[in-house]
């Protein structure tokens, strides 16, 4: 079931009542039999994936589990060979976790891209083959990364392997993440969804309006602007550079809107239950460099990549031996910079081949993880810069200016991975700049979204604006809301609700998440 | 507000929303379930979904109907009005675009258990073999619970609380309405068929131009296939024949034209199977391929045949001697001739001739005649004398739009080599100098004359001195002699603006600048009613068969509202396509090509315009 | 202290390190930043800070960071 449904409402609906209806020793069991339905509505082929994964991860820290424990019960022996034991130790974990990951990842791999690489293959060869047609289960991304993490936690000592199989099910399968994150983490989620939480009105009050405000925001702007998004980007060709400028910065806009919406949507259905989910986004366009915007887009997997990728390849010892060997060659600065900056290029290369297949998504790799490593070796000459404009950190108008060009560079990364071929997307840029006249203002509107549909978008957009300046300033406008005269309130809600409504019924073809089949 | 009571809010502010909702696509009603109370607008809600719009209709005219047809948007050209004729009956077209032969079964259960039921006409095609049982699952396609016999409530609430999307498109369509049907309310609610009034009334004639126009719709392509449903679509239709039989009810079953190309997609072997199996149920009339087939005019796309063929068929059907079939259209198969009906079909592939049924027909336009005309402008006596006997030597045969109209819709005779010498004005000279012309050659012709100038000398009220027009008189005389007709400038919309004392100058039949659709109408259905009874009272004939479009102006409406008076041929003054005749196809008299001839044009000129 | 304050500065120019103990919590410091500082650490006090090392508790003040050092065995 598509979460954008009456259905999925209504499901959500039961399971609430059932969960605050049950003994608290059993909630958790409640949460598994949600998921399960959820899961299984969709595909059952897809189950089977999922329940394989399961059950390797769970036995992969089953053993790491049992070996750290020997390991600590040997160490804690008076006179054992430490350093020996430790080593032995080490090689067994990783022996055991590198065949776990490889199989973890090597599935997603597999289901995501062997079709892509057979069809380049039989072009090379000159040959055809039918497609394999893999399915590409629900949210297999997020639970393959959810339960990575959840492996080297293990293997790293810092929490204890979950014993119970069911329950380890409920924290790799539980439903509102499985749709696209956001990627929990074991220590914070799984206390909550075993403990039978207590009814709290506030917090199912914040899961509602989680809900209303993550659906308004998918449906009256990513779905309003994605046709017009759709059709630029499938042929860039066809636009003047206006549109396809514009299309750049819409897609920016849908792609926030749909993927934050979509969060916002699972974190308040996770909170109906007392389960507070991993924060994804905290609005990522006032961001004011690339750094900062990858703290702020998607931080659920930025954080993710930080513990399980750049760390340990930044404190790797071929890659520090290197960073020593340069720092003879080339100074010291060039030494300490290369760490960094190789890993941040190498952990952008991963997030842009886990997007999907082709140059694409590494050049969208590449300019990122170039982008903050230029960011920070020209940290020194900004500074510098900055002090000879006499320009105060803290002045507006550089502020505005930093936000602005931040949002610019993503959009740009965008339009690598998400136009046709990375040619393409180069093009696309290019004629913007080159081609920008809009021959025929008429051409504005007609590219794919009604009239209607520019001043809904628009409108809820600036809403959206609003309420996230709000933020940005420190002011919570439901907090401010919370305040106003229940009348008010009520209309609040009243409207927000008529809109889901009137436009989530039958006749409503949901537009899929763009992150929903990564 | 604490929390608490912000969740006792919420649950009502839900109820609420929901109950808006509801009420909101109750009052609309776009797909017309809940007797659309505020719009009362059929052909929006058919539009949106026939199956369900349609039942209400039928609801609300209990004793109006007796017989149906039943199809899916091929038998929208079968015209109730033609069936009620030939059986004294009252026919409703109950087609729904997208049907197949499961509905039309339910249909049947349905009529019969509700409804006094005399005839049905079921139509049947390529169409009901490929798709059976589908299209429940969207709102346009799904059909109403009291015919599929499911929940009514679940049926009632699916509709209430759909997305008001469609309520919303039926608010904002409602000031957007025309007189000429536009996307969203393409339906006639008393017949229950398509308005096709635009395309009925789109001039049709050389084909390489029809098809140059409508190529998209005409592109077809696919490899020869079988058709997959023949079995079920078999099945319900001995359900429908059972039902029939045992109600008492003259069932016609009707497998539809094709065009060649949708033809020739699937394999003999399906086209074969069906055919036998459907004698075995039934007798029934094939017009699936003639020589029809061959001409894409006869056909709005590939997938629908034109009303003119839905008019021939019926014609076949009930031995109509008043419209044109050809030959080979249309066979009686009963389970005693189908394998030798079978054989020939396929054995003799059909033909179509273009000198058979089709004639081109070039027009001359003269205006005034003079004695040393002071501009070309004007003929004078000796030229039109020389043009019509340049014209008869080449073998060329001056004929009446009687004989025009007669070729088209009865298939009467046309002279190898047509031509059509027409008159614009009314002048007195036309009388005077080109009858008696045409009298020593016993050459046809055809006046049009302005209704008003009729007999006048001087401008109307503002007594400006003009050209003399001949009067009702010399227009008896002319008529009586048979080689004259007279058709129609209009009685008073082709005015002369230096002549004119007051604004709104109607020059020809367009509406005035800023003019509303509501008042133009009204303006020209006074002007052609006005210049019909003056006919009728002066000639004492019915009224009249072809109007000449004064400076040749027209619009899509003003040809649908001549084509609702009855006024078979229209004429203009554009020379940029042939006019072609075709048998059976009345579209192919209107918006006529003419040339103009003046006193300057030369025999060669006069020729290459003949196309000689 | 004094060889890591000085490597401190020397990572990232204009960052006040007495004046605050939530460097990461703030983002003042991210990711990139201590992954060059460790790596300076690393090389200058002659220990091995590990991936389970990296946590913001370890990281949001100069004192946590001397402190860490001293733990793995590194200070004066």
């Amino acid at each position: 079931m598509s979460i954008m449904s009456g259905v999925f409402l209504l499901f959500l609906a039961a399971a609430v009542a059932v969960y605050y209806l049950t003994p608290k020793k059993v909630r958790w069991l409640v949460l598994l039999a949600a998921s399960a339905v959820f899961y299984l509505s969709a595909s059952v082929k897809a189950g089977a994936y999922l329940l394989l994964t399961i059950a390797v991860t769970y036995a992969a820290a089953r053993v790491l589990g049992a070996l750290l424990e020997r390991e600590r019960a040997a160490l804690a022996v008076p006179g054992a060979p430490a350093a020996q034991l430790r080593r032995r130790g080490l090689r067994r974990r990783r022996l055991v976790l590198a065949g776990a990951l490889v199989l973890n990842f090597g599935t997603l791999a597999v289901l995501k891209y062997l079709d892509s690489w057979l069809a380049s293959a039989q072009r090379l060869l000159g040959l055809t083959a039918p497609r394999l047609g893999l399915l590409l289960p629900l949210g297999i991304s997020f639970y393959i990364f959810q339960t990575s993490g959840y492996l080297m936690d293990v293997y790293r000592g810092k929490i204890k392997p979950e014993r119970n199989l069911l329950k380890y099910a409920l924290f790799t399968a539980w439903f509102p993440q499985m749709v696209q994150g956001p990627i929990n983490r074991y220590d914070k989620l799984a206390p909550q969804l075993f403990a039978g939480n207590d009814f709290d009105p506030d917090g199912v009050k914040y899961g509602l309006q989680l809900i209303l405000w993550g659906m308004l925001k998918k449906m009256l702007i990513a779905d309003k602007l994605a046709p017009g998004v759709n059709a630029v980007f499938a042929d860039p060709t066809a636009y003047t550079g206006a549109i396809t400028g514009l299309a750049a910065v819409l897609y920016s806009i849908q792609l926030y809107c749909d993927f934050s919406g979509g969060v916002d949507l699972v974190r308040g259905a996770s909170r109906l239950f007392g389960v507070d989910m991993a924060e994804n986004f905290n609005r990522p366009y006032f961001a004011v460099s690339i750094d900062d915007f990858w703290r702020r887009w998607h931080i659920s997997l930025g954080e993710w990549m930080k513990d399980y990728l750049f760390y340990p390849l930044a404190l790797s010892k071929p890659l520090n031996r290197l960073g020593k060997r340069l720092r003879g060659v080339f100074g010291r600065r060039a030494g300490q910079l290369f760490v960094p900056c190789v890993s941040t290029v190498l952990v952008f290369l991963a997030v842009g081949l886990w997007q999907g297949p082709g140059f694409g998504n590494i050049a969208y790799g590449l300019w990122n993880g170039g982008l903050m490593s230029l960011g920070m070796i020209c940290a020194p000459a900004c500074a510098r810069l900055r002090a000879a404009l006499r320009l105060r950190d803290d002045s507006k108008l550089l502020r505005i200016f930093r936000s602005l060009r931040t949002f610019a560079l993503v959009a740009i990364g965008r339009c690598f991975s998400q136009a046709p071929t990375f040619r393409l997307g180069v093009w696309m840029l290019a004629h913007t700049v080159a081609a920008f006249g809009p021959k025929d203002p008429a051409l504005l509107v007609s590219f794919g979204i009604g009239s209607v549909d520019w001043i809904v978008a628009l409108t809820a957009l600036a809403v959206v604006f609003a309420v996230s300046l709000a933020g940005e300033r420190g002011v919570s406008v439901r907090a401010w809301l919370d305040r106003r005269h229940p009348v008010l309130q009520f209309a609040v809600v009243f409207l927000a609700v008529l809109i889901i409504v009137a436009g989530l019924s039958e006749g409503y073809v949901p537009i899929s998440y763009v992150y929903e089949n990564i | 507000m604490s929390s608490k009571k912000w969740l006792v809010m919420f649950p009502c502010a839900v109820a609420l929303a929901v109950l808006t909702v509801a009420l909101f696509n109750i009052l609309v009603d776009p797909f017309g379930i809940f007797g659309d109370p505020i719009y009362d607008w059929y052909s929006y809600d058919e539009t949106n979904n026939p199956r369900i719009a349609k039942v209400r209709w039928l609801e609300d005219h209990p004793e109006d109907y007796d017989s149906f047809i039943l199809g899916s948007s091929s038998a929208a050209s079968y015209d109730p009005e033609q069936l009620n004729g030939y059986l004294d009956a009252s026919f409703y077209n109950l087609f729904a675009y997208g049907a197949d032969t499961k509905d039309y079964r339910d249909m049947t259960k349905y009529l019969l258990e509700n409804y006094r039921v005399k005839n049905i006409v079921l139509n049947l095609g390529i169409n009901e073999c490929f798709n059976y049982d589908v299209g429940e699952d969207t709102m346009n396609n799904r059909m109403h619970a009291k015919v599929t016999g499911g929940s009514l409530l679940a049926f009632t609430l699916k509709f209430a609380l759909t997305t008001t999307q469609n309520s919303i498109e039926k608010v904002l369509s409602r000031p957007r309405d025309t007189e000429l049907p536009q996307a969203f309310d393409v339906f006639v609610p008393e017949t229950g068929v398509y308005d096709k009034r635009v395309r009925d009334t789109e001039p049709i004639g050389d084909l390489a131009a029809y098809e140059s126009i409508y190529a998209a719709d005409f592109a077809f392509s696919t490899a020869v296939r079988e058709m997959p449903h023949i079995d079920e679509c078999l099945a319900s239709v001995r359900e429908i024949s059972d039902m029939c039989r045992k109600a008492g009810v003259n069932l016609i079953v009707v497998v539809n034209p094709e065009y060649i190309a949708r033809w020739n997609s699937v394999s003999e072997a399906s086209m074969r199977r069906f055919r036998e199996g459907l004698a075995q149920i039934t007798d029934y009339w094939d017009f699936a391929l003639s020589s029809l087939s061959l001409d894409s005019r006869y056909y709005y796309d590939v997938d629908h045949f034109r009303n003119a063929a839905g008019t021939m068929a019926m014609a076949r059907i009930f031995s109509d001697p008043e419209v044109y079939v050809p030959e080979d259209y249309g066979a009686f198969v009963t389970e005693e001739t189908v394998d030798a009906y079978l054989d020939r079909l396929f054995s003799e592939p059909p033909q179509a001739r273009m000198e058979d049924y089709t004639r081109t027909l070039p027009i001359l336009m003269y205006h005034h005649l003079e004695e040393d005309p002071a501009t070309s402008a004007n003929v004078s006596p000796e030229t039109f004398e020389a043009h019509l006997k340049l014209l008869l030597e080449h073998g060329y045969t001056p004929v009446s739009l009687r004989e025009m109209e007669d070729f088209v819709t009865r298939g009467g005779e046309l002279p190898e080599k047509p031509v059509l010498i027409t008159f614009d004005d009314g002048y007195e000279s036309n009388y005077e100098l080109a009858f008696p012309i045409l009298q020593k050659y016993g050459a046809k012709a055809v006046i049009f004359p302005i209704g008003v100038s009729v007999g006048k000398t001087l401008y109307k009220d503002t007594d400006y001195v003009m050209t003399p027009h001949f009067g009702f008189d010399e227009m008896r005389e002319m008529v009586s002699s048979g080689l004259v007709e007279i058709g129609s400038h209009t009685w008073d919309m082709h005015q002369w603006p230096p002549f004119e004392s007051g604004d709104g100058v109607r020059e020809n039949i367009l509406p005035l600048s800023g003019e509303s659709e509501e008042d133009y109408l009204a303006a020209l259905r006074a002007d052609l009613a006005q210049y019909d009874a003056v006919i009728r009272r002066e000639l004492g004939q019915e009224g009249f068969l072809a109007l000449a479009y004064p400076s040749g102006q027209y619009n899509t409406l003003s040809e649908v509202v001549l084509y609702e008076n009855a006024i078979p041929i229209t004429l203009t003054v554009r020379t940029d396509r042939p006019n072609v005749l075709i048998r059976g196809l009345p579209q192919s008299l209107r918006a006529l090509s003419r040339w103009s001839v003046d006193n300057a044009t030369t025999p060669e000129e006069l020729l290459k315009i003949l196309g000689a | 202290m004094e060889k890591l304050m000085r490597i401190l500065e020397d990572c990232c120019p204009g960052v006040d390190f007495t004046g605050s103990d939530r460097l990461i919590d703030d983002d003042i410091i991210t990711s990139l930043n201590i992954v060059m500082i460790v790596g300076e650490i690393n090389s200058e006090f002659g220990v091995s800070i590990s991936v389970n090392d990296l946590v913001p508790e370890n990281f949001n003040s100069a004192q946590a960071m001397y402190d860490l050092i001293v733990r793995l065995g590194g200070g004066e």
